[in-house]
């Protein structure tokens, strides 16, 4: 974008344009501007007006001017000799006062550009004397009006109408509030107030949407879900119908369980992966009413007829994490009097499981393949477990891949009890600890083990326990202590010694 | 601006009635006649310029342009048995411009010395170039038009009138304002002033 200037000198006027070229100038003949300044100075026309005068505005206002001028010349050319006489028989030298009012011409649009600070007319006295009202243009030096003979008028159009001619004024978008558009003014407050509340319903949904995958999902309802997602509406009332008869089906379930991770996880019927993997009926049985309404529900897996169902259902509340053996004792107990003799009863009725899910559910032969899957499952488990409804192998491959890692997560909080190397240690120090007999208040110490179950280091918990520290009967650094801890790399053990020979000892894990 | 650039075309808006067509071949005729009496130009200048203008086809010799002259109600004789129809009169329209454009200094000299002698409270023919003017268009208006309703002094504002015109019909919008002129006179249907003059 470059500035233009254009300087347009008639005989006795001269109009100087500075107005910057717009990108348009490159498709069009013309030059295309915009913000235009212009300058418009007349000369003096005779010897009596020595000093010129001179009026600036911008591009509506040349507009202005052009479209009064151009219709007042029209007007004047279309008058008769008889309308306007070459002598004025009034005195010349005092138009205003004049009886006959001089014809006035102005444009239509003056009112609508600058409404407030009058208007740009033209006035005629005699065919030879115009008067222009400047109106908005007026300055302290120009005056009101400007008198223009009728050359100087000539002047003026010719110099207007080579500027027109020359370029083409691109419309002004931003100049006075009633002629912007619409569309360009800011949104009021209420519309951004709307797209704000839309954005942050949109970005919660989508934040929703794709945290949900990230949650532990019970590794065989997964699938189950996937395959039977548009069976839930049946499965809803089988299950209320199975609440009704078979009381009572906690809304939320387990809340006195101990290993219930969370309170907030539980409702959604997202069971953590001990549970799921481990206690493949409990999936089943704890989760179906908070979990119905979801995608990823285990319920599908439950045949909603089945006695066995709300038997489970009414064992929903454990105290703890089953043991295996506990396991094995709930799939006996699981067991109605119709199954007798059947362990895995619960396995091989889950084939039925998706029957009453719906016309749009797995297709049976998909359905038959379950209770081979299942029963393998289950001797391999050698426990009551809930992949029954797995209606596709390559879903129990997956399955059996999925439940891996829960089954080594139960060693694992096994790690976590009572190490035995702390009764170890407690045997190795009161074979050989005998008291001061000064000493009157225990002696705490935390011993820290190597894997190898070695004695790495010592650390008293008091200043008394440092004193005592060379006194204690434990081996060296680095040598054999108690047994190898294991994958543990380092085994704390809280060491508490008593006036009377007393040892207690305590893991120290944080 | 755009709307002032649109302006500018020559196409009229709507065909003139009969009446409308009357009143624009008058005024036609008349500033041919102000330009003959101020340039002293002859038919030979208007054939030349319909020549460069490239409407030979419609004003092609003496006789045509003759014969559209002569559309002229006021005319002696045959006036207004010819039709002036839209392309004729845009081909006079342009002539007459394009002679104006020619002649422009002569015709501001006119005007200005007019204005100086209006300045200075002087009558008109105190200036030769002005007095020439008058004299020669009073004697041609008075030899070709019928009609002689007009007084002397009547005739000399006609003249001067048309003088002012023809400084505005030869700057380079002259056929847009002459052309325009010519539709608005042909829109009031006021009498004409040539023949309402008193005497």
């Amino acid at each position: 974008m470059s500035v233009i200037q254009k300087c347009y000198n008639p005989p006795t006027c001269t109009l100087e344009i500075t107005a910057q070229t717009s990108v348009l100038s490159r498709w069009m003949r013309q030059p295309a501007v915009k913000t235009l300044e212009f300058c418009l100075q007349f000369d003096s026309a005779s010897p009596a007006q020595q000093q010129s005068i001179a009026i600036r505005g911008n591009d509506a206002q040349l507009e202005t001017l052009s479209l009064t001028v151009s219709d007042y010349i029209g007007q004047l050319l279309a008058s008769s000799h008889a309308d306007l006489p070459v002598v004025n028989p009034c005195p010349s030298d005092q138009p205003e006062t004049l009886p006959c009012q001089p014809h006035a011409y102005q444009a239509d649009s003056v009112e609508s550009v600058e409404p407030a600070r009058g208007k740009v007319q033209l006035r005629s006295h005699t065919l030879l004397r115009h008067e222009l009202e400047l109106g908005s243009l007026a300055t302290e030096t120009s005056g009101n009006r400007i008198p223009l003979t009728t050359t100087q008028l000539f002047d003026l159009a010719s110099a207007l109408d080579d500027c027109a001619a020359e370029m083409v004024q691109l419309p002004a978008l931003s100049e006075p509030t009633e002629r912007v558009q619409p569309w360009l003014q800011p949104p009021p407050v209420w519309v951004r107030s709307a797209a704000m509340v839309v954005l942050l319903v949109g970005v919660t949904t989508a934040i929703l949407k794709l945290s949900r995958p990230r949650h532990p999902q019970p590794t065989s309802t997964i699938s189950l879900n996937r395959d039977q997602a548009p069976a839930e509406p049946q499965r809803d009332p089988s299950i209320s119908a199975d609440t009704n008869t078979s009381r009572p089906l906690p809304a939320s379930p387990t809340p006195s369980r101990p290993v219930v991770p969370t309170p907030t996880s539980t409702p959604s019927g997202l069971p953590s992966q001990s549970e799921g993997g481990s206690q493949p009926t409990d999936a089943l049985t704890t989760h179906p009413a908070p979990a119905a309404p979801r995608a990823h529900t285990p319920a599908p897996a439950v045949p909603p007829t089945s006695p066995a169902l709300g038997r489970s259902r009414r064992q929903q509340p454990q105290p703890s994490p089953p043991t295996p053996a506990q396991r094995r004792e709930r799939s006996e107990n699981l067991a109605t009097p119709s199954q007798q003799n059947r362990p895995s009863t619960t396995l091989e009725e889950r084939p039925a499981a998706p029957k009453p899910a719906g016309p749009n559910a797995t297709p049976p032969a998909a359905i038959s393949q379950a209770p081979s899957t299942a029963s393998e499952f289950a001797d391999i488990e050698g426990e009551s477990v809930a992949p029954p409804t797995e209606t596709d192998s390559s879903q129990s491959q997956g399955l059996r891949s999925k439940s891996q890692p829960s089954r080594a997560i139960a060693p694992q909080s096994a790690k976590r009890g009572p190490l035995p190397q702390i009764a170890e240690v407690q045997q190795y120090v009161a074979q050989r600890w005998q008291a001061p007999p000064s000493l009157n208040q225990n002696l705490e110490y935390r011993l820290v083990l190597n894997p190898n179950g070695s004695l790495q280091r010592v650390e008293p918990l008091d200043t008394i326990a440092n004193q005592y520290l060379n006194q204690l009967p434990l081996p060296s650094l680095n040598q054999p202590f108690v047994s190898p801890v294991g994958q543990e790399t380092h085994s704390k053990i809280r060491l508490i010694l008593g006036p009377g020979n007393t040892v207690r000892t305590e893991s120290a894990q944080p | 601006m755009a709307q002032f650039s649109a302006r500018l075309t020559l196409v009229p808006d709507a065909q003139p009635d009969q009446a409308q067509l009357d009143n624009i071949k008058t005024q036609l005729d008349l500033v041919l006649l102000a330009l003959e009496a101020l340039t002293g130009l002859g038919s030979e200048a208007m054939l030349n310029a319909a020549a460069e203008l490239g409407v030979e086809t419609v004003v092609g010799d003496r006789v045509s342009l003759w014969r559209l002259r002569q559309s002229n109600p006021l005319r002696r004789g045959s006036g207004g048995r010819k039709k002036l129809d839209i392309e004729e009169a845009r081909s006079l329209v342009l002539i007459s411009c394009h002679l104006a454009q020619h002649h422009q200094n002569t015709i501001r000299h006119a005007v200005v010395r007019l204005e100086q002698l209006t300045a200075e409270h002087r009558p008109p023919h105190h200036a030769a170039i002005l007095g020439d003017y008058i004299d020669q268009f009073t004697n041609t208006y008075q030899d070709r038009m019928a009609t002689d309703t007009l007084s002397t002094d009547g005739l000399a504002d006609l003249a001067l009138k048309l003088l002012v015109d023809l400084l505005f019909y030869s700057g380079k919008q002259g056929p847009r304002r002459l052309w325009m002129a010519l539709m608005d006179r042909a829109k009031d249907p006021r009498p004409s002033p040539l023949s309402s003059e008193p005497d």
